[in-house]
C-alpha cells in the first residue's frame, strides 16, 4: 500500500513537474435535476502534497467524492477525470440556471480536506458553432477570419464544475 | 445520382462522402418574444443552416455520420423561438453591439433541440462578432478588412452561425 504513494512520489521528483496520467473516468450520478441540463463536460480532480523537501508534488490515491442537491460523485482515486452535467445560462431560468455549488471531500493518509467549488461559464470548454470553434478560455475562434474578443461571451455559455486540485 | 456522386468521389479523393442533403423549404422565421429587447436588435438578419446527422456503421465498421432528413428541431433562446424541419434554414436577428451593455450586449445563445424519432439530441447555438461588411461586393477585400481590423470585432454587429451540426443519437 504505501508502494503505491511512494512510487508516483519518486518519479515526480525525478522528472520535475509532470501531471500524473488520467486513466480513469468516472461520471456522476444525478440526484435530482435542475431542468436546464445541457450535455455535461468533465472535471479534473488532481490531488498534492507536500513533500520531506518541502516541495509541491502531485500525488495519486487520494479519494474523493462531491456532493449537491443535483449530483453525487462517491470514492473516486486521484487522479480522476469526473463527468458531470453542465447547466444552460439564460434568463429564462432562476438564478440564470446556475446549479449550486459542490462540496468535495477528499482523504489521503489519514488526512481529510473538505472544499467548495461554484459553477462557472465560459471557462475551459470549447463552443461549437458549426464550421467555427469558440475557445472560451482563450477568447479566440478557431477560423481563418478570427478574431479575438474583447468582450466576454461567458454570459451565454453554460455553468459547469471547474477542475478541483486538492492540498494535502 | 447519389451512387454516381459517390463513385466520382471515389475516384477523385478514394473515400465517399456523401453529398450533404439538398433544402428544399423555404427559410424558417424567428418569433422575437413579446418581452424581449427589441431595440438590441440590428439592422437586417442572417440566415443559419441546420442539419441533423446520427452516427453509424459503414460496411468497414467504421463510425460515420448519416445526415437526417425530417428532424424536427426547436430553437429557444430568451428572446426568441423557432421551429424548422432538417435540413433547413433559419432566419435569425443580429443584435447591435453596444459598449453600455455587459459583455457588449452580447445575444443569449440559441438552444437547438431535435427529435427524430427516438433519436434526440442538442447543441447551442452561441453569438459572435459579426464581420463588417463593405458593401463592395468584393470578397478579397472584405476579407482584408475583416482580418486586418481589431476595431471590426468591436463594433460589428453579433450574428448567429451559419451552419449548425445537430448530432442525435
Amino acid at each position: 500500500m504505501m508502494w503505491k504513494h511512494l512510487i508516483p512520489v519518486l518519479a515526480l521528483s525525478a522528472c520535475g513537474a509532470t501531471s500524473i496520467p488520467v486513466d480513469e473516468t468516472f461520471t456522476a450520478s444525478r440526484r435530482a435535476a435542475l431542468g436546464n441540463e445541457f450535455k455535461s463536460h468533465s472535471t479534473l480532480v488532481r490531488s498534492f502534497a507536500t513533500g520531506e523537501d518541502g516541495k509541491r508534488v502531485e500525488v495519486e490515491g487520494a479519494v474523493c467524492s462531491a456532493s449537491n442537491a443535483l449530483i453525487r460523485v462517491k470514492n473516486v482515486t486521484t487522479p480522476a477525470l469526473v463527468k458531470t452535467p453542465m447547466y444552460l445560462q439564460a434568463e429564462r431560468f432562476p438564478k440564470k440556471g446556475k446549479p449550486p455549488a459542490l462540496n468535495w471531500r477528499c482523504s489521503y493518509q489519514g488526512k481529510v480536506v473538505t472544499l467548495t467549488t461554484e459553477a462557472a461559464s465560459g471557462r475551459g470548454h470549447a463552443v461549437t458553432q458549426g464550421v467555427s470553434t469558440y475557445n472560451a478560455s482563450t477568447g479566440t475562434y478557431s477560423q481563418p477570419t478570427s478574431v479575438v474578443l474583447t468582450g466576454r461571451l461567458s454570459s451565454t455559455l453554460p455553468w459547469g464544475y471547474p477542475n478541483v486540485e486538492v492540498e494535502f | 445520382m447519389k451512387k454516381a456522386f459517390c463513385l466520382l468521389a471515389l475516384t477523385s479523393l478514394t473515400a465517399c462522402v456523401e453529398p450533404a442533403l439538398e433544402i428544399e423549404s423555404e427559410p424558417a422565421s424567428f418569433a422575437f418574444l413579446a418581452g424581449a429587447p427589441k431595440e438590441r436588435l440590428g439592422d437586417g438578419t442572417t440566415k443559419t443552416t441546420i442539419r441533423a446527422y446520427k452516427s453509424v456503421q459503414d460496411s468497414g465498421g467504421k463510425t460515420v455520420r448519416k445526415e437526417i432528413e425530417g428532424a424536427k428541431c426547436t430553437l429557444t433562446s430568451d428572446h426568441l423561438r423557432a421551429e424548422i424541419v432538417t435540413p433547413q434554414q433559419v432566419v435569425l436577428p443580429k443584435y447591435d453591439q453596444d459598449p453600455d451593455l455587459e459583455a457588449r450586449g452580447v445575444p443569449p445563445s440559441i438552444l437547438i433541440s431535435c427529435k427524430a424519432g427516438d433519436l434526440k439530441g442538442s447543441t447551442l447555438l452561441a453569438a459572435k462578432p459579426g464581420q463588417i461588411i463593405s458593401g463592395s461586393g468584393n470578397l478579397v477585400a472584405d476579407l482584408i478588412l475583416i482580418t486586418g481590423s481589431a476595431i471590426a470585432a468591436t463594433t460589428a454587429d453579433w450574428r448567429y452561425a451559419e451552419t449548425v451540426a445537430v448530432g442525435v443519437e
